[in-house]
Order: structure tokens, then C-alpha cells, then sequence
């Protein structure tokens, strides 16, 4: 087989899918974008808004474990508001991301665009889209049209793209209401936020959350099952690994036995006890560890011509696993400790679905209804939280700033996509040093010659897939979307 | 060696109207009202220009996706129905390719969210790109990296690709911002479709949605002009003094909002860190939070004599607002009283 690369679409930044001579595909892609060296000297408070570029769908999730960071090297106490305020943000850009990756990167693989061309319902900006793509002069990407659905199923799924879409505005709308604007929020601070929200203000993000319940609630599940039913071999396409890697989040620093997301790692079929360090190995990236000061001390540098090097993703590992991350490690997680029960209905559903145990679930069918199962989850979780924001009241406190000297801050939480991590070290009330270990990063890791392949790589290389032809590109695709990894998001 | 393609007349209507195109635009523009007095609702309608096809190369952060993902009105799939024409733009493509110059009768419109890189993955090498930037009629920049530098685009590459642009011949436009507002882009488009080229500053940026600094229409200005600082993020007053670059920075959130006018970054109670200047991300020292008023303004009198001429600005721009604004109502109707564009005004 001759070496062909191939792009694939709808990732952020560059995803390129390298198959060598032997049929073996990596990931490669986007070179490092040197934003966590970028930070070192800088004042702590500019990664609160520097992190948000990592990645869109992610940006609020790196935002608040930067801002968990500087609480926890602080030592500081968020106000109750506040904590009920950022999990509620928390919530809305998870339900963004899954909303956004489900909708807009995984429907296309399925149902393309162009199929909008043979539209004959009524939904207006449909019809004007049907009206615009029968035309001559019809853009390239309208040529794309096949796809597995009835006439009927099809107008469903447009119609239902297109009112999730105005679900993703409203969610913006609400994000915009507790951070100023969404992407890249703004009134996060140690201790708490500086917003200001009245009654009318949670009345407002009420109305908004209803307006998206009425339109995610049970129907997103619906829609992926819709898929499973025309395309029914995604039960086994891209399979992932069985390591599960789970931060936990949305009351997990309060008690972890009742978060929506439940922290822990299964590993080799043992539940490992909390606390245990995450690595990151360099031999396949182009990175190399160089001693550099004063005070001296080891840094990771760039070496874009280090031998046996293939990628600029690094490969994070725990006890020498690379773990999966997202959603359907986060059920596998929550099952395997049975720390939580919300989520036994959808280890149920899915294993019917796929006539697999749940943890024999990770192919790219049970990561969909992974994700689609959250959004029910989390627009429950939601209306929780509003109900404990207390208007009129603080969402900050005063509280001691960073000591002088060298301090450590860490902080863990879940994104769309998985587990993410940030440590930080100051030094002098500056940072000296940032470590953010994406989900994206587990995901694409770089294969090392111990620790095996991440998860991607697994995925993409146990169904023999031709990259040079159009179905291996498609099902090369469908595998990438079904994890939503971002490039961008896996380099920084 | 230029090989331009000439603009045709225009198509004619399709979809969603142009009008719901140009009122929208003016209604979100901060010269809006200015704009559509001055140069008439039925004339641009009756005006044969167009945008043309749209080609939106990403390649960084998905930040403007979002935006454009969320805005409701128009949606993207309006837009899509729309005369922008889009030929090539990420989340539509099921397969990623560089569109084909041979199938395109109009010269494009280019928007560019990174630079070439000698990077693998990269669909932006310069051989792919010289081309398209010799057919374009305008090529748009997208975002403070791609504007000015940052992250991964080094500053070389911009010089180089506005060497291009001057070789070729293509209009160049800079829209920063992180993200950029969605109705600058769309606003620069329907300009470009209606009126032709938009006025630019210094920076290459559209006046119309740069012309005027945060502080402008910022709620807080009061506070400014009586002094009134906050002394921590979360109390009353202006931020000034926790590091807030609105004085400097030129852009439409103050005005227009973000997210269907929902909010914006000072309205949430944080400061504005400038991110559509030049300047960004280390204001010549200052740094994203640090104080204006100890450095670049000279204190607090750098700050009232800059006061001064805003106020002047504001004095003759409210007399001139006043008059257009009637004539803008008239024309565009107002927007409703929940904030939102005018989407039912008199056709």
C-alpha cells in the first residue's frame, strides 16, 4: 500500500491521517501552538482568558480549571453563588459542545449537506437552502448527497439541525449572560465571578433553558438512535480501548459519590484508587526535555527535527495506559464504581442498542449515544443549578492573593470531549510553568513503543481501513467525529 | 500573470431577500444608521453589485465557527441561502478540499483564518493559496492572529501574505477580534454586496464596526467621566483601574452586544483586555490586566484629556446621529424591545 494522507473535515485546526506503506494510520496534524510556553512570566490572571483559545467547544472548560488553579494555589473559598454559577456555565458549554459536535462534525458524515438540495418540507431557511442548491451554480460541497435515510427520516434530521442550531444561539445567549460573551468568556476570578445577576436575570436564563429543553430533551438520543438503525455497523466500527480516564465534575469537589460526572480510572479492569499521577512521555513527538534556568530546572522544548518523531501531540499515560476520555469513559467510570446511579438508563439503552456489554461499548456507535445520553443529563443538571443561584446576592468574596514565593496550583475537571487537566507553578505571583493535559491530547496521543497506541490510533487502525478510497475516508471520518477531537486542542 | 475574474451582474435575488441582508446589516453596524441614510435603502437594493462566492479557509481555532453557529439572525443556513454564495467553508464540507477556481464565474470573496505554515496538515500552503488570492476581489482576515500575529501565526507570515495581496492586486480587510463578532463579517460581506469597499482605518479595519472605542457607548462611561473606579472586579464602577482597555480599543461591543446583543465582556462585569488591537496581547507593556492609568495614559490626566476627545467626537456625532437616526427608523425600523434586529420592518 503506498503512503496517502488524508485531511479530514470539520476538525478544528489541521487533523491529517497519515496511512504508511503498511497500512498503519497516524495521527498527525497542527505543529505545537506554544501557548503554554507563552504563559510562563506572565501574570496568573491572563490564563483565565489566554486558555479560552485552545479550543472552541472546550474554551470554558480550560477557563474554569485555569481559574480552580489560581483558587487552589490561592487557598481561596468560592462563594456558594458563585460555585452554583460556574457549574452552571460548566453545564451550558458541555451541552454547546455536545449539541454543536452531534448536529454540526457527526451528521454530516451520515446525512451531508447537499442532501439539503431534495428538502421538501416546509421549515423557511430550509426551503430557501433547497431553493439555493438546485441552482446551477450550486457550490461544490451540494454535489455530496448520498446518504442512508428514507425521504421522510432526512427531512427530520435537517429540520432537526436546524432547530438545534437556534438551541446553540440560545445557549450562547445564557453563557453570555453569566461570562459576558460565549466563545471566551469573561467574569471568571479567584473566588467566584463578577457578575451581577437581578431576578430578572435568572428568569431570563429560564425562559432561554426551556427553549433549549424543548428541543434537546430525549430527541437528541432519538436522533442518534435513528442513525444506529441505517447505518447499524457503526455497533463495531472503531473500537477504543477499554482504559477509562474520568476527572469527574459538576459536585465532584464536593462529594465525588454525587457528581453528575463521577471521577475516577479503570485501568486494566481494576478500579485504581483516586490519586494517581498522570505522565506525559515524549520518544514519538517532537519535543525533547532540556534543563534551562536560572533557578535550573527541566523544561519540555521544541525539537521539530527529533529522530523517530511523528507528531507534536504528546502521549499523556497513567501507570504506562493511555486511557480513552469523553463521555463514554465517563459512563464507564460511573458504572464500574457504581457510584451513580443517573446514568444506569443509559448503560441499558445503549447496550441494547449495540448488543454489547457497556464495557465492550466504545465504538464509535456507543460514544454517540454517550454523548447524546449527557445532554438529558445535563439540561436536568442545569435546571438544578438555577434553582440555587440566589439573585442579588454576591458571586465573589474577598479572599488572600498569591503568596510570593514558589506556589503550586492543580485543577481537574471534565470537557466535552474528556478529562482535562491543568498545574500550574508560580513563582513571585508570576507563572513559571504551565501543564495542561487535554483531552484531545489523550485521544490523539502519539503510539509510543511501551505504553501502545491512544486511543484514536486504535480506533482508526482495527477495522483495516483504506484511507485511499471513499468509504475509508468516510468510516476514517466517522471514527474522528464520534470522539469530537480537536487538533487545535491536542497541541498546545 | 493576472489572470482576475470579472465581476458579472448580479444574480438576482434568491432565498432569504437582500433586504433582510442589508437591514440587518445596518442595524448592527455602529455606523448603521449612518449608513443606511446616507446611502439609501433602495438605491443599494437597486445597485447591481455583489459580494461574490464566498471562500471561508479555516484552519486554527473554531472560535468565528461558533459565533456564526450561534447567531440567529440571520442563521447560518439563512446565510448559506443567502447571495454570499458560500462555495467552501468547513462545517459544510464532507470532504476537506480546496475549492475548484475553474467553477467559479465571479471573483471570490477570500476569508482567511490563519496563514500559510510550512507545517504538515496544513491545506494553507502558499502554493494552494497564491492562486485563489489572484482571483479574489477581497481577501478578509479573521481573528487577532491572523490580523496581527499570535499563537501560531508569527508576524512574518502576515507581512508576506499582504506582499501577496499587493502583488495580486486583492483588496485586503482585517476583522480582529477573539472571537470576531459574527455581524462584522457578515456586515463586511453585505457591504462589499451592496455599497462596495468599506471605509478602513489605519489597521485595515471597516469604521464602521472599528471606528469608535468601547468607552464610547460603554455603560459605565459615567463613572468614567465622575471618576468613579471599581476596586475590585465585581464593584461598582468603571474598571479602568483592574485593567480595563476599552479606552483604547476600537470595536462594536459596547454598542452592539454579543450573542444577540445579550452582553458583553464589561457588562459581565470583566474588563475589556483589547483584544481587536494592534497591540494585543501586550498593550506596549501594560499586559492584558494591567492598569492603562499608571503607564500608557500617564496617570489620571492622560485619562481626562483623552476623555476630552471622545466628548468632542460624541458632541458633533449626536448632532449629526439625530437627524440620521430619524431617516435610519423610517427606513429600517427600530429594533424591538427585547434588543433584537428588526426582522419585520416595511418591505
Amino acid at each position: 500500500m503506498a503512503r496517502h494522507e488524508l485531511t479530514i473535515p470539520r476538525v478544528e485546526g489541521h487533523l491529517l491521517l497519515v496511512q504508511a506503506d503498511d497500512g498503519q494510520i497516524r495521527v498527525q496534524g497542527s505543529r505545537t501552538r506554544d501557548l503554554e510556553r507563552w504563559l510562563w512570566g506572565r501574570e496568573p490572571r491572563d490564563a483565565l482568558f489566554a486558555v479560552q483559545s485552545f479550543c472552541a467547544d472546550s474554551g470554558v472548560s480550560h477557563a474554569l480549571a485555569a481559574t480552580l488553579a489560581l483558587d487552589d494555589a490561592m487557598q481561596r473559598s468560592v462563594a456558594p453563588n458563585a460555585s452554583a454559577a460556574r457549574d452552571l456555565l460548566h453545564s451550558l458549554s458541555l451541552l454547546h459542545g455536545h449539541l454543536r459536535s452531534l448536529y454540526w462534525q457527526v451528521l454530516p458524515d451520515y446525512l451531508p449537506l447537499g442532501a439539503l438540495r431534495n428538502y421538501r418540507g416546509t421549515v423557511s431557511p430550509l426551503e430557501a437552502v433547497a431553493a439555493r442548491l438546485t441552482q446551477s451554480d450550486a457550490p461544490d460541497w451540494a454535489a455530496v448527497r448520498r446518504h442512508p435515510f428514507t425521504a421522510g427520516e432526512a427531512d427530520h434530521l435537517l429540520e432537526r439541525m436546524n432547530r438545534v442550531t437556534g438551541a446553540l444561539g440560545q445557549l450562547q445567549q445564557m453563557m453570555a449572560v453569566l461570562g459576558g460573551k460565549f466563545p471566551v468568556v469573561m467574569s471568571l476570578v479567584p473566588g467566584g465571578m463578577t457578575i451581577r445577576l437581578g431576578e430578572a436575570d435568572v428568569l431570563r436564563l429560564e425562559s432561554l433553558l426551556e427553549q433549549v429543553r424543548r428541543v434537546a430533551q430525549e430527541a437528541v438520543v432519538a436522533d442518534v438512535m435513528m442513525i444506529l438503525k441505517q447505518v447499524p455497523f457503526l455497533a463495531k466500527l472503531g473500537e477504543g480501548g477499554v482504559d477509562y480516564l474520568s476527572a469527574g465534575s459538576l459536585g465532584a469537589d464536593i462529594a465525588p459519590e454525587a457528581a453528575l460526572f463521577t471521577p475516577g480510572t479503570y485501568v486494566d479492569g481494576t478500579v485504581l484508587p483516586p490519586g494517581n499521577a498522570v505522565g506525559e512521555a515524549l520518544e514519538s513527538s517532537f519535543y525533547m526535555v532540556r534543563r534551562q534556568g536560572p533557578p535550573e530546572r527541566p523544561v519540555i522544548v521544541n525539537d521539530s527535527l527529533k529522530p523517530g518523531a511523528y507528531s507534536w501531540v504528546k502521549t499523556p499515560h497513567l501507570q504506562g495506559r493511555i486511557a480513552d476520555v469523553g463521555p463514554m469513559a465517563r459512563l464507564a467510570v460511573s458504572h464500574v464504581t457504581g457510584a451513580s446511579s443517573v446514568q444506569a438508563g443509559m448503560v441499558a439503552k445503549i447496550e441494547a442498542a449495540l448488543g454489547r456489554a457497556i464495557l465492550d461499548a466504545n465504538t464509535v456507535g456507543g460514544r454517540l449515544l454517550a454523548r447524546a445520553g449527557e445532554v438529558d443529563l445535563l439540561l436536568e443538571h442545569a435546571s438544578d443549578l438555577l434553582e440555587r443561584l440566589q439573585p442579588g446576592q454576591p458571586f465573589a468574596e474577598a479572599g488572600p492573593g498569591l503568596l510570593p514565593g514558589v506556589v503550586h496550583g492543580a485543577a481537574a475537571l471534565e470537557a466535552p470531549s474528556g478529562a482535562l487537566q491543568h498545574r500550574v507553578v508560580f513563582e513571585n505571583r508570576r507563572i513559571a510553568s504551565y501543564d495542561i493535559i487535554s483531552p484531545s491530547t489523550w485521544l490523539g496521543a502519539a503510539r509510543h513503543p511501551v505504553h501502545g497506541q491512544g486511543p484514536l490510533e486504535l480506533a482508526l487502525n482495527r477495522n483495516g481501513l483504506d484511507l485511499r478510497t471513499p468509504e475509508g475516508a468516510l468510516a476514517a471520518s466517522r471514527i474522528v467525529h464520534s470522539y469530537a477531537f480537536s487538533m487545535t486542542d491536542a497541541v498546545q | 500573470m493576472s489572470q482576475r475574474v470579472e465581476l458579472t451582474q448580479a444574480q438576482p435575488p434568491r432565498g432569504v431577500s437582500r433586504r433582510d441582508l442589508l437591514r440587518w446589516l445596518t442595524a448592527t453596524a455602529v455606523g448603521g444608521g449612518v449608513l443606511a441614510a446616507t446611502r439609501g435603502l433602495a438605491s443599494a437594493l437597486s445597485d447591481s453589485r455583489d459580494a461574490g462566492p464566498l471562500v471561508w479557509l479555516s484552519g486554527g481555532d473554531h472560535l468565528n465557527v461558533l459565533t456564526l453557529l450561534g447567531q440567529r439572525v440571520p442563521t447560518l443556513l439563512e446565510l448559506v441561502a443567502l447571495e454570499l454564495d458560500v462555495r467552501a467553508f468547513d462545517p459544510l464540507q464532507t470532504v476537506a478540499t480546496m475549492p475548484e477556481l475553474s467553477r467559479f464565474e465571479r471573483a471570490p470573496v477570500l476569508v482567511l483564518e490563519t496563514l500559510p505554515l510550512a507545517e504538515a496538515g496544513s491545506l494553507l500552503h502558499t502554493e494552494a493559496l497564491q492562486p485563489l488570492v489572484n482571483v479574489a476581489r477581497t481577501a478578509i482576515l479573521l481573528g487577532t492572529p491572523a490580523c496581527y500575529g499570535a499563537d501560531i501565526v508569527p508576524k512574518a507570515a502576515i507581512a508576506s501574505f499582504a506582499a501577496l495581496c499587493k502583488e495580486e492586486r486583492t483588496p485586503l480587510i482585517k476583522l480582529p477580534g477573539i472571537p470576531v463578532p459574527p455581524q462584522h463579517l457578515v456586515g463586511t460581506l453585505g457591504h462589499l454586496a451592496f455599497f462596495g469597499f468599506p471605509q478602513l482605518d489605519v489597521h485595515l479595519r471597516p469604521t464602521l464596526y472599528y471606528g469608535e472605542t468601547l468607552c464610547t457607548h460603554c455603560e459605565f462611561r459615567g463613572d468614567l467621566e465622575q471618576g468613579r473606579f471599581a476596586d475590585a472586579f465585581g464593584a461598582p464602577g468603571c474598571l479602568l483601574e483592574q485593567g480595563c482597555k476599552g479606552l483604547v480599543t476600537h470595536n462594536s461591543c459596547s454598542r452592539v452586544g454579543w450573542n444577540e446583543r445579550e452582553n458583553w465582556c464589561v457588562g459581565a462585569g470583566g474588563a475589556c483586555t483589547g483584544c481587536s488591537e494592534p497591540s494585543y496581547p501586550e498593550h506596549d507593556g501594560v499586559g492584558l490586566y494591567g492598569n492603562l492609568t499608571g503607564s500608557r495614559l500617564a496617570g489620571r490626566g492622560g485619562v481626562i484629556g483623552h476623555l476630552s476627545t471622545i466628548g468632542t467626537g460624541l458632541v458633533g456625532l449626536t448632532a449629526v446621529g439625530m437627524g440620521l437616526r430619524v431617516a435610519a427608523d423610517l427606513l429600517l425600523g427600530r429594533p424591538d424591545a427585547d434588543g433584537q434586529t428588526p426582522g419585520g420592518g416595511r418591505d
